[in-house]
């Protein structure tokens, strides 16, 4: 049987229970509240960067719009065409078959390819 | 140790409230959300936008940044190049110790800015703001008009719509670090901003292009063709649609500072002129209504020169004896002369009044004109006769298109408007326009006899030959006014115009084309009557009127 080593015996006051589980307790969730604080703030950056993100993308998106807009304007189109060499005219009424939808049967396909061998028919005249 | 221990104290106990109140008031702002004001677009909707909220940059230097690094010269003259200003000014600007800020140029856009920016100058900065953009320019400008410098609408379609327009801004309280950002999780009270409301229209972008076209195009086989103005109107007879409306001269909407009180009036409906022949339809119309003639019905129409209570009265094209059809179709003022004494004063400012002289149409646009129509007490014994032709009375030119609207749809009278819808950024229908009548001056048959009689004016032998379309038949009639001076009218000033409705038979769309005092050809028929032609050639085709003289193809 080993001897007892009286030296080594610790002689201190043991915190009861119930206060270390307080304490414990009130540490955690002063760690909770930190990491909280700090959440929030991080998620308050990102809110921040993607509002700044959301506007630039906003600006973005009207800038392009005008562009699209101007492009597409008719006096933007017709520059463009001249730039091209590219003439155009509409077209005459006889160069034109209109068809009246009671006129079609079916699908309607053998008419229309009628239609267009008339109206070739009818540029043909023209010249 | 003893002050250390006392600092320790009061950090741990913290500031004085007072020091805190200062810390917090030099951390806490509130600002104003600026709010996206409403776009604009034609009647084809979203794809065609006319007016937008657009991020922008202002061009700024630091002089005294400039000056410092020695630069000036070389920062003028790259500026110079990419904003194509003249050297010498802007070393002049940029040259000036001590001085913190200049503005260079407004309003650059994005794209622009950026090359600007990529040369990295020193002292060269950018301001970001947002202004309310026209992508089209001058396109248009009389009817959208333009926001003013703080963001109301003045003038046009900006000023009218405003309310539902402009929105209303947000606004927020939140707290900034040393950095001045702003804290979002201190964010406090926030009132996002409200958007403002897009505006479509009933004007169709491309028959709007064919319209400006053909007035900027009013000297094309003339060369020394002048004249000191020009508007037209294109209108959907049936619903009062406007599908454009296009003034001369005009001005660019993104710098309408710039633009002199002339050339921002939107003549088509806020300048008055004494409309000449074009009248003369009321007068036909109103004796066919009360069935005093007929178109068979033959007058004297004195050889061309006609003495009324003194007065004598000439015709242009002198005639012994017309039919009245022949009447309107040579424009005889002797014979509409005749045709107004049988009506007799009450009955002639009756219809005056019916079709709408005198009072505004309730367009939705500001600066509408009511034009003079003297009430009937005031009439001298010769007025009538006068009036009949179009003299001492004013009209404006969306009056004078609202009178043939009404001929070509059956003698209803629709109020003529420009917007169509309003929406709100959710897609809520804040406004749903509908065609509103506004009265019936004449019956259906009196209106289609009107419609066959006019068209004669566009034949080959009438006063309107040059306002024929290949295809469709033409209803019209010319006008050529000598413009009102002090104690009588300009031998030498006129206005011409030619107002008329297509297909003929089965009307779609009414034209109006006025030009002020044209040099040194002035007659309706010469000057407004191509314009018109080119303007309803254009727009039949676009729209896909059916043809007159084309019917149908059956294929089987």
């Amino acid at each position: 049987m080993r001897r007892r080593n009286r030296k080594k015996t610790v002689n201190a006051t043991v915190l009861p229970v119930p206060l270390a589980g307080f304490v414990v307790l009130a540490a955690s969730l002063a760690l909770a509240y930190v990491w909280m604080v700090c959440r929030c703030q991080t998620l308050g950056n990102e809110l921040k960067h993607l509002e700044g993100r959301r506007d630039g993308l906003l600006k973005e998106y009207q800038q392009e719009l005008s562009k699209w807009t101007r492009l597409k304007a008719p006096q933007n189109l017709e520059r463009a065409l001249l730039r091209n060499g590219i003439g155009m005219t509409w077209p005459s009424s006889r160069q034109v078959v209109r068809l009246r939808a009671s006129d079609v049967e079916g699908d309607g396909a053998e008419v229309v390819e009628q239609a267009q061998v008339a109206s070739i028919d009818r540029m043909g005249n023209t010249r | 140790m003893l002050g250390l221990g006392m600092r320790l104290t009061f950090l741990h106990l913290g500031p004085h409230e007072d020091e805190l109140a200062k810390i917090d008031r030099t951390r806490q702002y509130t600002t104003e959300i600026p709010v996206e004001r409403g776009k604009i677009f034609d009647q084809r909707g979203e794809s065609n936008i006319l007016a937008l909220d657009l991020p922008v940059k202002d061009v700024c230097a630091d002089p005294d940044t400039v000056v410092s690094s020695g630069q000036v010269a070389t920062v003028a003259t790259a500026l110079s190049q990419l904003l194509d200003l003249p050297v010498t000014d802007l070393a002049a600007k940029l040259n000036r110790p001590g001085r913190r800020y200049i503005c260079l140029q407004r309003s650059m856009q994005e794209d622009e800015a950026e090359r600007i920016a990529l040369r990295r100058l020193p002292g060269v900065f950018f301001e970001d703001k947002t202004v309310r953009f026209y992508p089209h320019h001058e396109f248009l400008c009389h009817v959208l008009g333009f926001v003013n410098v703080e963001g109301a609408g003045s003038a046009g379609v900006e000023q009218r719509m405003d309310r539902y327009l402009r929105g209303c801004p947000g606004f927020m309280e939140s707290e900034k670090n040393a950095l001045r950002e702003e804290l979002y999780f201190k964010r406090g009270r926030y009132v996002p901003p409200v958007q403002g409301a897009n505006i479509f229209l009933t004007i169709d972008q491309y028959t709007q292009y064919i319209t400006e076209k053909a007035l900027d195009s009013i000297a094309d086989g003339h060369h020394d063709l002048r004249s000191d103005g020009a508007w037209a109107i294109v209108q959907n007879v049936r619903t009062g649609e406007i599908l454009a409306m296009a003034s001369r001269p005009a001005f660019d909407l993104n710098q309408f500072r710039d633009a002199s009180d002339l050339a921002r009036l939107n003549r088509a409906l806020g300048s008055v002129y004494e409309p000449g022949s074009t009248l003369k339809a009321i007068t036909f119309a109103a004796a066919f209504n009360e069935r005093l003639v007929t178109p068979e019905t033959v007058i004297d129409c004195e050889n061309g020169n006609w003495t009324h209570g003194n007065r004598v009265l000439h015709d242009y094209h002198p005639a012994g004896r017309l039919t009245v059809a022949d009447g309107l179709k040579k424009s005889s003022n002797i014979l509409t002369a005749k045709l107004a004494l049988q009506l007799k004063d009450n009955r002639l400012y009756e219809y005056m009044t019916a079709f709408g002289l005198g009072r505004k149409t309730g367009i939705d646009l500001p600066g509408e004109e009511n034009g003079i129509l003297r009430p009937q007490s005031e009439w001298s014994a010769i007025s009538a006769s006068r009036m009949a032709i179009g003299q001492g009375v004013a009209v404006t030119a969306l009056q004078m298109i609202s009178i043939y609207s009404a001929i070509a749809n059956d003698g209803v009278m629709m109020r003529p408007y420009l917007v169509r819808r309003v929406v709100a950024p959710d897609g809520t229908l804040l406004v749903d326009r509908r065609p509103e009548e506004m009265g019936r001056p004449i019956r259906p048959e009196t209106a289609a006899l009107m419609r066959r009689l006019l068209a004669r004016v566009t034949e080959p032998d009438g006063t309107g030959k040059r306002a024929a379309v290949e295809g469709y038949a033409v209803a019209g009639k010319t006008g050529t006014a000598q413009k009102p001076v002090a104690g009588g009218y300009s031998s030498t000033d006129h206005i011409a115009s030619f107002v008329g409705f297509l297909p003929a038979d089965k009307p779609e769309i009414a034209i109006v084309v006025v030009v002020d005092n044209p040099q040194p050809l002035h007659t309706g028929g010469v000057v407004a009557a191509p314009v018109f032609q080119r303007i309803a050639a254009g727009t039949a085709h676009y729209m896909n009127l059916p043809g007159s003289d084309e019917p149908a193809v059956a294929m089987k």
